[in-house]
């Protein structure tokens, strides 16, 4: 039991421990990062890996990227992914090319967000668990600093042509 | 630098890191059980070796291979359970204790038997073992529509036979 988690939780910094696959190759399994606690101030962007609240269970937590965003339509075919329409530039790596991607169409809330594992081929997140509430959403993955030698900052880049 | 590893030490108990899953709950729907067979005959062989040992092991060669084919045998005991579970748990379905409704007692047999294998070292047991496992291997494989058979391990001094399916 942790004394301090009543005062940890509202530091603007949260240091979590990645566990599971569905983040590689970006984050693996053991990898601890840390995330920046997200406030009304600056909402997450598209591409940012973020940790969110499960939806079942509050006390568990998920890391996923941000693929969509409020108020969006979130479509996947043929192993691309189209915003409103547009195809969505992703240039961080992805997992795998040749599995293929999930089929299927999402029209997102005003606060609801499509957050997807960069594992795609084993991931549990917004295509079978539906849009997340932005609630839910506890940090965005600034910095990665164990394993010592793969520290730095989190790539978190990605956009859709035309609506940069 | 032992200070600061214990700076730092203090520091992640005090304020520890979160869990965060990057989880995957897709099942894969592929299960098969012929690792519990292999895990199940794994204890027969360990068991036999151990039996092969003198009583009173007195040199440490003895003591050391005592201590190996006796973790040996438990890992393998606990890869059976473990096996089992998953297939009881996630692949069985209600459905198929109509046809096989002596299914819940040999996993549950089984799983008794395997525990028995880890606190013990006895032979009978393990290959008791091994003989209920084939049974929930036979059933497994008509739950599939597939007929099965059993054919010699071909595992050297182990002998045994291994649950095979072989289509219709």
């Amino acid at each position: 039991m942790n004394l301090f988690r009543p005062l940890t939780n509202h530091f603007p910094f949260a240091r979590f421990l990645v566990a599971g696959e569905s983040m590689e190759p970006t984050l693996a399994p053991g990898d601890l990062v840390v995330a920046i606690r997200i406030g009304k101030r600056r909402p997450p962007r598209r591409g940012e890996i973020v940790v969110a609240k499960d939806t079942e269970n509050s006390a568990l937590h998920d890391v996923k990227r941000v693929i969509g965003l409020p108020n969006e339509r979130v479509a996947m075919a043929g192993g691309a992914i189209f915003i409103d329409g547009r195809r969505l530039w992703e240039p961080y790596p992805i997992r795998p090319k040749v599995a293929p991607h999930s089929e299927g169409e999402w029209k997102l809330s005003e606060s609801h967000y499509f957050l997807l594992g960069d594992n795609r081929s084993f991931s549990t997140d917004s295509r079978q668990k539906g849009p997340l509430d932005a609630h839910l959403l506890v940090g965005r993955v600034w910095l990665r600093y164990h394993p010592w030698r793969k520290r730095g900052r989190v790539h978190s880049k990605a956009w859709v042509p035309e609506i940069r | 630098m032992s200070l600061l590893k214990g700076m730092v030490r203090i520091a992640n108990r005090a304020f520890p890191a979160t869990t965060a899953r990057a989880h995957c709950d897709i099942p894969c729907g592929i299960y098969d059980p012929h690792l519990a067979q292999i895990a199940a005959l794994t204890t027969v062989r360990m068991n036999q070796l151990i039996n092969d040992l003198p009583d009173h092991p007195g040199s440490r060669t003895d003591g050391s291979k005592l201590a190996r084919y006796t973790l040996v045998k438990e890992e393998h005991a606990e890869l059976v359970k473990r096996e089992l579970r998953v297939l009881w748990g996630d692949y069985f379905k209600p459905e198929h204790l109509e046809g096989h409704p002596d299914l819940n007692t040999s996993v549950w047999s089984a799983l008794k038997l395997a525990g028995k294998v880890k606190q013990e070292a006895n032979l009978e047991a393990a290959e008791q073992l091994v003989a209920e496992v084939q049974k929930i291997a036979e059933i497994f494989w008509a739950t599939k529509g597939a007929d099965s058979k059993r054919q010699p391990s071909l595992q050297g001094p182990v002998g045994g036979e291994i649950v095979y399916p072989s289509p219709k």
